[in-house]
Order: C-alpha cells, then sequence, then structure tokens
C-alpha cells in the first residue's frame, strides 16, 4: 500500500516534534490521576460503586479526547502542505488523493490511539474491581472509537477546505459544533414543529455522542450498533468530500489567493480614508499595517458583533416575554463572549508565524524596526480588529446589568453572574491575545498556540474550579451559589495574572524563537 | 533624518576577522578573514554548505558569531548593530516576499520599517521601482509576478533606504539567462552609483566577468581572495600544454616525461599528450625541439584552455557535502 509511505513520513515527522512524547504520557498520568481522585472521593463506598464511578468518569474523559483531540490532530494536516505547496509534490507521485487522505489520518489517528490505548489499563481497575462488565467495556472502546473517528472525520474535512491553520481549525470546530450540537437542536425542534419521525430518529442516530449516551443510559442495546453504523456513514462522507476537494484543488496552489486579498480595497470607510489609515499606520507602527492585512475580517467581527447584539435589542423591544429575560441575557453573554474569545485566539498567532514560514520576519529583523516595536504592532493591530466589538459587547453588557429584567425570582442571583462574566471577559480578552502571541514566538505551529491558548484561558479555570468545589463539597458546610462565583472568578483572574505575568516576561526575552536562522525556509536539509 | 553615518575613507567596506560561527558540534564558519574595499563588486564563491549564507546573514547583523568579529564600514556587526542596519541593504537566498500585497505596498511597507518619512516614501518607491525596471508592475500583486520580476523587487527592497553596502545572497539563482543579464546590469549600474555590492554564488563562472574581485569559501574556510584574474594563475600548479605528434606517440611521451621543466605528462583520450610545465613564465620550446630531435613530427602545440570552473572544480574537489 502506497499510503504507507505517507504514514511513514508522518510518523517521522511526529517523533521530531516536541510534543511527541507528551502525548504518551499526558492520557495515561491523567488516568491515574482521576484514578487517585475518584478512589479519594468515594472511599467509603463499595468496590462496585467504585468501579462504576472510574469507568464512566473515565469514559467521559476518553469521549472529551477523542472528541477535541481527533480534531486538533488532522485540521491542519493537509492545510499545512497547501500552505508550503508541498500538497502538489505528493500528487506528482504516485500516489492517489485516497492515499493521501489515508495515510495523513491514519498517522494522525495512531498517536491518539496510543494515548488511549495508555488508557485502558485503567479503565481495567474498574472491570476488576467490578463496576462493568468486560461487555462494557468493549463497547465503550468502540464508541470511542467512532467519536475519534468522526472528529478526525471533520478536522481533514476542514483542512482540505481551507489553507491557514486557524481557518481550518475554526472549520473543524464548526463542524463539530454542528454534529454535536446542531444535530440534537435540529431533533429538537423538529419535535416540537414538525414531527417528522424519521428525522428526529436520523438526527439522534448521527448525533456522533449518542452510542456514549446510550451505552450509559441503558446499556447495551441494538440502538448503540445502529448509531455506530450512522455515524460511520456521516465520517464516510465527510472524507468523500473532502477528498473530492482534495483532487480538485491542489493544482491551483499560488493564484485565486490573491483575489481575495485584494479586498483591502473596499474598506469600509472607502478608499481615501483607507489611505489615510494606512499612512499614519506605517509612519507609527508599520508593522501593525501589515498585521492588519487582509482587511475586511475587521467587518467581519463588526458584523457579527453587531448583528448579534441587533438581533438581541430587536427581539427585546418586540417579544420581551421571550428576549428580556435572565436566561437570555446570560446566553447571550455567554455566545458573545465564548466567539469574540475564540476569535481573538484564533487571529492572534497568525502573522508571526505566517511571517516567520515566509522568511519575511528575517527581512524584518534586519531592518530597523525593534523587536518590541514588532510585537507591539501586532498588537496595535488586534485592538484596531477586536477593540470597537469588544468595547460594544462590554457596554451593551453593562446597560443590561443597570437596567435589565432582574426583578423577578432569582434574578439578583443571575445579575451577579452575568457581572462576574464581564469581570472575566475584561480580563481574558487580553490576557488570551498577549499569551497566544507569546505562544506563536515560542512554537512553530499556529495551531499549537492556538489550543494552548484556549487550553490555559478558557479551560485551566474550569478544571481548578471543579477540583477545588469537588474537594469543598467534602467540608461539612458546602457553599453557597455567590460562594461558587466568587470563587469561580477569582480563579479566572489568578489564572489570567499568572499567564499574563509569564507571557509579558516571554515577550520580553531575546528574541529566540524569531531569530532563530531555522526559521527561515531556506535553511538546507540536514 | 536617517543619514548615514559618515565614515572615513580609509575604511573598508567590510572587514572580518577570524570570523566564526557554529551550530552545535558543526563548524559552518572557521576563522575567516577578509576584506572588502568600497566600491567593489565583490564575488563571494562557494558550492552548497560552504558558509556563504551564514557569512552574509552576520553581515546583515541577523545572526551573531560564535567568534571573532565583524565590520561594516567600520561598525561592529555586533556592538553597533542600528548603524549596521542603516547601511546595509540584505537580500536572503529566499524571497520573503508578501505575496498578498501589491508592488507599491510592498515597498511602501518597508520604507517605513526603516523609518524613511511618509512625505519621501513615494518618491523613493518611484525610484527604485525606475531603477530595476518595474515602474510598469507598480499595481501588480507580488504573487503574480514572475520569478525574475520578484528577484528585481527583492533588489528594490534591498535598495529603498539607500544603504551603501548590499548583501546578495545568490541573487540569480533560479534565473533565466535573459533575467540573469539584466540582474546583472542592474548590479553594474549599482556599482557605477558607487555602492559596495557583494553578491554570493555557487557557480564561479556567473561571477567572472561581473566582480572585480572574489572570495573562494568551501567548509567554512578562505581558500582564495582577490582579483578575479588572479584566481588562474593562484590555483594552477604550473601551465598546461597540448602537444599532438604524428607516429610513435608513446615514445613522444617519454621524451615529454624526460625534459627536466616537465612536472607531469599523460596521454589524453583523444591522442594528444597533456604536458605540465613548472615556472612562472614556462617556455615550451626546448619541449618542441626535443621532440623534433627525437624523429616526431610536431603537428600540434599549444596551451591548453583551462576555464575558471575547472579550477574551482579542482580546488573544491572532494570537499563539497
Ligand atoms: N540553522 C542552522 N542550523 C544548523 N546548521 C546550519 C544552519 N544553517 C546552516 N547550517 C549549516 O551550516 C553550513 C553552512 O551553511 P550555509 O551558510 O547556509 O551555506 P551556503 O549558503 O554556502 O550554501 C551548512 O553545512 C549548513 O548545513
Ligand atoms: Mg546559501
Amino acid at each position: 500500500m502506497i499510503a504507507l509511505t505517507v504514514i511513514e513520513r508522518e510518523l517521522r515527522v511526529a517523533t521530531r516534534q516536541r510534543w511527541a512524547w507528551v502525548g504518551r504520557w499526558l492520557p495515561a498520568a491523567l488516568a491515574i490521576l482521576m484514578f487517585g481522585g475518584v478512589y479519594l472521593l468515594y472511599p467509603a463506598r463499595s468496590s462496585g460503586d467504585f468501579g462504576k464511578v472510574l469507568f464512566h468518569s473515565l469514559g467521559f474523559v476518553m469521549v472529551l479526547v477523542a472528541g477535541v483531540g481527533g480534531m486538533l490532530s488532522t485540521c491542519d494536516c493537509l492545510s499545512r502542505e497547501h500552505r508550503e505547496g508541498t500538497l502538489g509534490l505528493l500528487f506528482l507521485t504516485e500516489l492517489s488523493a485516497l492515499d493521501v487522505l489515508a495515510g495523513k489520518i491514519l498517522a494522525s489517528s495512531l498517536r491518539l490511539l496510543l494515548g488511549l490505548m495508555a488508557v485502558v489499563p485503567v479503565l481495567a481497575i474498574s472491570f476488576l474491581a467490578g463496576g462493568t462488565s468486560l461487555r462494557s467495556m468493549a463497547m465503550l472502546v468502540m464508541a470511542i472509537l467512532s467519536l475519534l473517528w468522526v472528529s478526525m472525520a471533520a478536522g481533514v474535512f476542514a483542512s482540505a477546505r481551507y489553507r491557514t491553520a486557524g481557518q481550518s481549525l475554526a472549520g473543524a470546530m464548526l463542524v463539530m459544533l454542528i454534529l454535536c450540537v446542531g444535530l440534537p437542536a435540529l431533533a429538537s425542534i423538529n419535535e416540537t414543529s414538525w414531527s417528522v419521525k424519521w428525522l428526529t430518529q436520523l438526527c439522534w442516530l448521527a448525533w456522533p455522542l449518542s452510542a456514549y449516551g446510550i451505552l450509559v443510559a441503558q446499556g447495551p442495546t441494538p440502538e448503540f450498533f445502529k448509531t455506530l453504523g450512522v455515524v460511520q456513514v456521516v465520517s464516510w462522507g465527510l472524507l468523500l468530500l473532502a477528498g473530492l476537494r482534495l483532487s480538485g484543488s491542489w493544482r491551483v496552489v499560488g493564484d485565486g489567493s490573491g483575489v481575495r486579498f485584494r479586498s483591502f480595497r473596499f474598506w469600509v470607510a472607502g478608499p481615501a480614508a483607507r489611505e489615510r489609515l494606512k499612512r499614519r499606520l506605517l509612519d507609527d507602527t508599520p508593522y501593525a499595517w501589515r498585521c492588519c492585512l487582509p482587511a475586511g475580517r475587521g467587518r467581519l467581527v463588526w458584523l457579527w458583533v453587531g448583528l448579534s447584539w441587533f438581533i438581541y435589542v430587536l427581539g427585546c423591544l418586540m417579544r420581551p416575554r421571550w428576549f428580556f429575560t435572565p436566561e437570555s441575557v446570560l446566553f447571550m453573554t455567554f455566545c458573545t463572549h465564548l466567539v469574540l474569545k475564540v476569535w481573538v485566539a484564533l487571529e492572534t498567532p497568525r502573522v508571526f508565524i505566517s511571517d516567520r514560514f515566509s522568511g519575511a520576519m528575517e527581512l524584518l529583523r534586519v531592518s530597523l524596526l525593534s523587536p518590541r516595536e514588532l510585537v507591539w504592532g501586532q498588537c496595535k493591530a488586534l485592538v484596531l480588529l477586536f477593540g470597537g466589538p469588544v468595547l460594544t459587547t462590554v457596554l451593551v453588557e453593562v446597560a443590561l446589568l443597570i437596567m435589565g429584567p432582574w426583578g423577578g425570582q432569582g434574578g439578583a442571583f443571575t445579575r451577579w453572574v452575568l457581572f462576574g462574566c464581564l469581570v472575566v471577559f475584561v480580563a481574558d480578552i487580553p490576557v488570551l491575545a498577549l499569551f497566544c502571541l507569546a505562544q506563536a514566538m515560542r512554537l512553530r505551529s499556529e495551531t499549537h498556540s492556538i489550543t494552548l491558548g484556549f487550553a490555559f484561558v478558557m479551560v485551566l479555570p474550569w478544571l481548578l474550579f471543579f477540583g477545588a468545589i469537588g474537594a469543598l463539597t467534602s467540608l461539612p458546610n458546602s457553599l453557597s451559589q455567590h460562594q461558587d462565583l466568587t470563587l469561580w472568578v477569582g480563579i479566572c483572574l489568578l489564572v489570567d495574572f499568572v499567564l499574563w505575568a509569564w507571557s509579558r516576561a516571554r515577550l520580553k526575552q531575546p528574541w529566540g524563537g524569531l531569530s532563530d536562522p531555522a526559521s527561515g525556509s531556506s535553511t538546507p536539509a540536514s | 533624518m536617517s543619514t548615514p553615518p559618515i565614515t572615513p575613507p580609509a575604511v573598508p567596506a567590510v572587514q572580518t576577522q577570524a570570523l566564526s560561527r557554529a551550530y552545535g558540534e558543526m563548524k559552518a564558519l572557521e576563522a575567516l578573514d577578509l576584506v572588502v574595499n568600497r566600491g567593489d563588486l565583490f564575488g563571494f564563491i562557494g558550492s552548497n554548505g560552504a558558509g556563504k549564507t551564514t557569512t552574509l546573514r552576520i553581515l546583515a547583523t541577523f545572526l551573531p558569531p560564535s567568534a571573532g568579529s565583524a565590520f561594516v564600514l567600520g561598525h561592529n556587526v555586533v556592538s553597533s548593530v542600528n548603524e549596521v542596519r542603516r547601511l546595509i541593504g540584505y537580500m536572503p537566498d529566499f524571497f520573503g516576499v508578501y505575496k498578498e500585497m501589491e508592488v507599491t505596498e510592498y515597498l511602501d511597507f518597508f520604507g517605513a520599517c526603516y523609518r524613511i518619512p511618509s512625505s519621501k516614501r513615494d518618491k523613493t518607491v518611484a525610484d527604485v521601482l525606475e531603477l530595476v525596471g518595474l515602474t510598469e508592475k507598480r499595481g501588480a500583486l507580488i504573487g503574480a509576478l514572475s520569478r525574475g520580476m520578484q528577484q528585481r523587487l527583492g533588489l528594490a527592497r534591498v535598495l529603498i533606504h539607500d544603504p551603501q553596502l548590499l548583501l546578495l545572497d545568490e541573487p540569480a539563482s533560479g534565473l533565466d539567462p535573459r533575467a540573469r543579464i539584466e540582474m546583472m546590469a542592474v548590479l553594474q549600474e549599482l556599482q557605477r552609483m558607487g555602492k559596495t555590492i557583494i553578491i554570493s554564488s555557487h557557480i564561479l563562472s556567473e561571477l567572472q566577468s561581473l566582480c572585480n574581485r572574489v572570495a573562494i569559501i568551501e567548509r567554512g574556510r578562505l581558500i582564495y581572495a582577490g582579483p578575479t584574474q588572479g584566481i588562474r594563475s593562484q590555483m594552477e600548479q604550473g601551465f598546461a600544454f597540448l602537444i599532438a605528434v604524428s607516429g610513435d606517440v608513446p615514445a613522444a611521451l617519454e621524451i615529454c616525461r624526460r625534459q627536466p621543466e616537465t612536472l607531469s605528462a599523460s596521454l589524453r583520450d583523444d591522442g594528444r599528450i597533456q604536458v605540465r610545465l613548472s615556472g612562472d613564465t614556462p617556455d615550451p620550446s626546448g619541449l618542441a625541439a626535443a621532440l623534433v630531435g627525437g624523429g616526431l613530427r610536431l603537428t600540434g602545440l599549444r596551451e591548453e584552455e583551462v576555464g575558471l570552473e575547472e579550477v574551482f572544480m579542482r580546488v573544491t574537489r572532494g570537499e563539497t557535502q
């Protein structure tokens, strides 16, 4: 099989990556940690209970890892080759689109599979403790593999579609979001309004998480195997689309891209204002101008934030009973914050990393610009891009805080929640940008920088929070709602502060990452 | 605003003293002593991996040397980084262009990076475009330019802040003959304008008509530095002559070997004899007389033309990586 050559190449590259070793021990370490946690939290129960809890919690973590990790591991595989212009080279050999796809997927999945397999021994403890049967253990593994497969297919699909790492990561996330959230939503809408029976059924069967859900809720049923089949069909559909896209697109490397970038001419304020802005930026911080290219994305952020708040306010005016409630305020807040944070994280490392790969960074580094000015230029561009939308969001939410629908039962507390979210949002955005920037100087990969940004700024506080809650619930007096909220906000701010300090220090260091000559594309392969 | 620092005319454009650079264990550059005078069009020649890029990167302040020192117009490249950066224009061996920018935007941007005020930038950009002959392409997207044009755009970028010293890393690689000749013409024009130019290449013949001085390095060591014409006489041990005789060739070979001034004699595939003679201005008349005296008919005698290419191959033989 020719695909083997691609796999071999991939694996060789993979072992050279710094993260390779982390992937092997981290899942096992996490599993052992969870084992310890469960053991400590359930000391008095029977061993069967212990096994059950362990089984479910480990299963949950594996589902998370498979769902997110599969997507992450594949989402840049083809787009990277596209960017570096090596995809065409692959196709000029005997390889077909299928070979390339298969090679890419197998190589990425091997790494993740090894990681997941490392968890199985710990899972076996739950079996030994009598919490589960061998049969449901096997089924759990099947459910997880199926999820992993879908998630990787989503990544491959997005990476065949897009060129930049950020775009394809966003694309993969969108596909997974549609599958994991959109399908159940569609099912429930269908149930209440159209009640087409087979549609509901199909939605649930195609839902990537249903195999795990069924297993947890009912144990092995015929539905379990049906859903595995349907999910397979969905994944193969995605892969097929990726393959079609791939075999048609690799030829046009290099053109087309230029056309899109010309949109800078149609700056929202017209050519004259654009020219003025360009001059001002170039005289002041030239790199900021470069970081704003290609323009038009600024408008996109505005469009998104403006439109969603506009719809919300319109809704409040027309149907206050639906829209002007504490729940929908919180929902809007949550969505806007999440999207803006994700967007900032996606945007931040893009320019640095692409400039390093194109070699432009080497030219800039021998110009009169200091490293400080480069960092500052990128920060300024981010402010230009996101400043307005973020400020608008904050202002709208402050207005809601002052005169929102806080009268009813539970309203007062929801108001505090909104306040907490706002504080965390204001702290998170700059920290996220700074942290991703520092990562972009350290790492070679856009995806890694973005992922680390997500993990540390957005996920770590929650883990700490749940850990703290778990530890505190064993105390005799458990916490009140308000104390929980304060704890969460406190943890978020603390994490932000630490990350901020780290990033500052990192950005001040001599530019190890950037002046590294090997980062130029010219270095002869040794 | 950013007038280049004034340098006394006696100072050479580039001077390195025992310049070394190692990548881990690998010594890319070992004790390089190089002097480039002002106004030179200096060829820097070596095979792949010889250390040309490393040297130019050090001179461009991009890479710190591990030992030794380097001066550009009297300024140390490590301690006076900003002065040096104002004085040099560095063109790496890859494009480093933004494919999504227009030609003028690109130059405008780099002009701003060199702190040329916006009032002067438009004129400067127009001037350098004129100089490299890209004026009619000013509104084009860089990604849509041909390789030769991108290379000339790179040259325009290098010239944007009017540097005195140009460091060009393999500027002609990948160009077709016509584009190459055009590039060379631009370089000669620049030399006439008084710029010092260092141009690296792994092809000697490319530079032999262009440069007035060359240096050859191999595995990070300097093996020749001086005028272009001097390479041959310095590298060649003795002069070679080609001799054709009719009749008993082995006997003729024997006679040639016996001559006192002969260093070596060998029979070539085409039946002619190649003889190397010692001395600064060797005289083949003794050899001819001996052959005629030996009863052989001399049908041809001429000096062997050894191209620089062959000298270069001989000098660097077996040392390439
Ligand atoms: N960043 C680097 N890391 C390790 N070795 C390098 C690096 N850059 C260059 N080298 C090595 O240094 C030597 C000289 O390289 P270089 O100066 O690029 O040669 P040239 O430009 O003459 O072809 C080569 O053997 C190359 O492999
Ligand atoms: Mg080189």
